[in-house]
């Protein structure tokens, strides 16, 4: 039994958090989605096809990885956008990328701007020109200035939202002995199911 | 090496897991009160293993020790191997859960048959011979798994995967090495200290032999069986 023990320590102290599964993420940049996939352990798998799917199902357009796993793609619709990374023969990875995160949400669907008005109104109470006709030097009217912000905030956002998608599902030591844990748990009862029976036998 | 989720069309995954419970079933009549801690050692190194990663240029395959795992316990794999996916499943995704069955298949079956062919010649060898033997049974399950993983994903969407399947079964080479001398350290080490513990084989005891000529050492195994049954 101690040679066991010996071989379990082994291999859980070899047990870096690692794992074969292939995510990927994906955030709004400017005017593109880019993002990237990985296999848990950090290897990005390089040059392999994606797709894009709306939420139908239907594939949208499809694409191969650089070589830092990495990838990017103007969406050809706004959608539900889903993005699977094929890195072998049963090894996907997916993730969703909702429509209200896409570049220019706001203004596109709706038409106007969340919390402002239809028709923006300039600094001195006049409605404000139209995108197009402006001026040089003038303000930046709403609608530019929302796509900045929006540029702004998800360039500052996207390295965090990163994280934590791979945080989510990192493996850790913590799941490894929770895991032993179980089989320790499901040998105790199969130890309990055969002494209940010895016992029988024995009477 | 695992299968995930979806990797499979319908009619194999229901296939698959009709075939591996019915097997799991059977085969967990192998085990008996005194082998229950082997076989959870054995199911907890199969589980670990998965963890030790080798990156083989764009991929990262992992050990898979499926080849010890069947030449210690025989028939008793099949539920160790079982118990074992089903966590990695559910606690780190390796493998659908719906893909269960199919990872059992692909697995235990390599383990159960290089028991068939290797336990008996690696228990009567001398020490660096049985190694031999056990390094040829490792690095052969990995192969026969390839080989599985791959008929599996063919028969389920042949257009769809052929390509990678070469790709894959190539990148596990590197993976059949260190199986190979992994094992065969393991058997020489056994067979040279504990030798019992590739002695006994493990049997089904409905396979119409009677019970107590089965598993010499383990007295009151044929009664446990037949109370087992009776219920």
């Amino acid at each position: 039994m101690r040679k066991y023990l010996v071989f379990a320590v082994l291999f859980s102290i070899a047990a870096s958090a690692s794992a074969h599964k292939v995510k990927c993420f994906a955030a709004a940049d400017g005017g593109k989605i880019a993002g990237y996939a990985w296999m848990s352990g950090g290897v990005r798998p390089k040059n392999v096809p994606f797709k894009v799917f709306d939420s139908d199902g239907n594939s949208l357009l499809e694409g191969k990885t650089d070589g830092k796993g990495e990838f990017s793609f103007t969406p050809p619709k706004r959608c539900d956008l889903t993005i699977v990374v094929y890195a072998g023969p049963g090894h996907e990875g997916k993730f969703t990328i909702k429509a209200k995160e896409l570049p220019g949400a706001g203004i596109e669907t709706e038409g106007k701007v969340a919390g402002l008005s239809a028709t923006p109104v300039g600094p001195d109470g006049e409605p404000a020109p139209k995108p197009g006709k402006r001026r040089a030097g003038e303000r930046l009217d709403a609608t530019s200035l929302e796509a900045t912000v929006e540029r702004a905030v998800s360039s500052q956002i996207a390295p965090l939202r990163a994280e934590l998608a791979e945080f989510e599902d990192r493996e850790t030591l913590r799941d490894v002995f929770a895991g032993l844990g179980y089989i320790a748990g499901v040998a105790g009862a199969a130890f309990f199911f055969f002494g209940s029976k010895r016992k029988e036998d024995k009477t | 090496m695992h299968i995930m989720d979806g990797a499979l069309s319908v009619p194999a995954m229901v296939g698959a897991n009709a075939t591996a419970a019915l097997a799991v079933a059977g085969a967990a009549r192998a085990i008996d009160y005194e082998r229950v801690p082997r076989v959870g050692a054995m199911a907890s190194v199969f589980f670990l293993a998965t963890f030790v990663h080798v990156n083989v240029g764009p991929a990262s395959v992992h050990l898979l020790l499926n080849g010890l795992v069947g030449l210690l316990l025989g028939w008793a794999a099949l539920p160790a191997l079982a118990v074992a996916l089903f966590l990695q499943s559910v606690l780190f995704g390796f493998g659908g859960i719906t893909a269960l069955g199919a990872n059992v298949i692909d697995m235990g079956i390599p383990a159960v048959a290089v028991w068939i062919f290797f336990s008996k010649r690696c228990r009567h060898a001398d020490p660096r011979r049985a190694a031999a033997w056990g390094a040829l049974a490792g690095g052969s399950s990995v192969a026969l798994t390839c080989a599985l993983f791959a008929g599996m994903l063919y028969l389920s969407d042949g257009e769809k995967y052929s390509a990678a399947v070469a790709a894959l079964i190539l990148a596990h080479v590197p993976i059949m090495l260190i199986e190979a001398a992994v094992t065969g350290a393991a058997v020489g080490f056994l067979r040279k200290v504990r030798p019992e513990l590739l002695d006994a084989p493990l049997k089904i005891s409905s396979l119409g032999t009677p019970s107590q000529s089965l598993s010499p050492g383990s007295d009151g195994d044929g009664e446990e069986k037949k109370g087992k049954e009776s219920k």
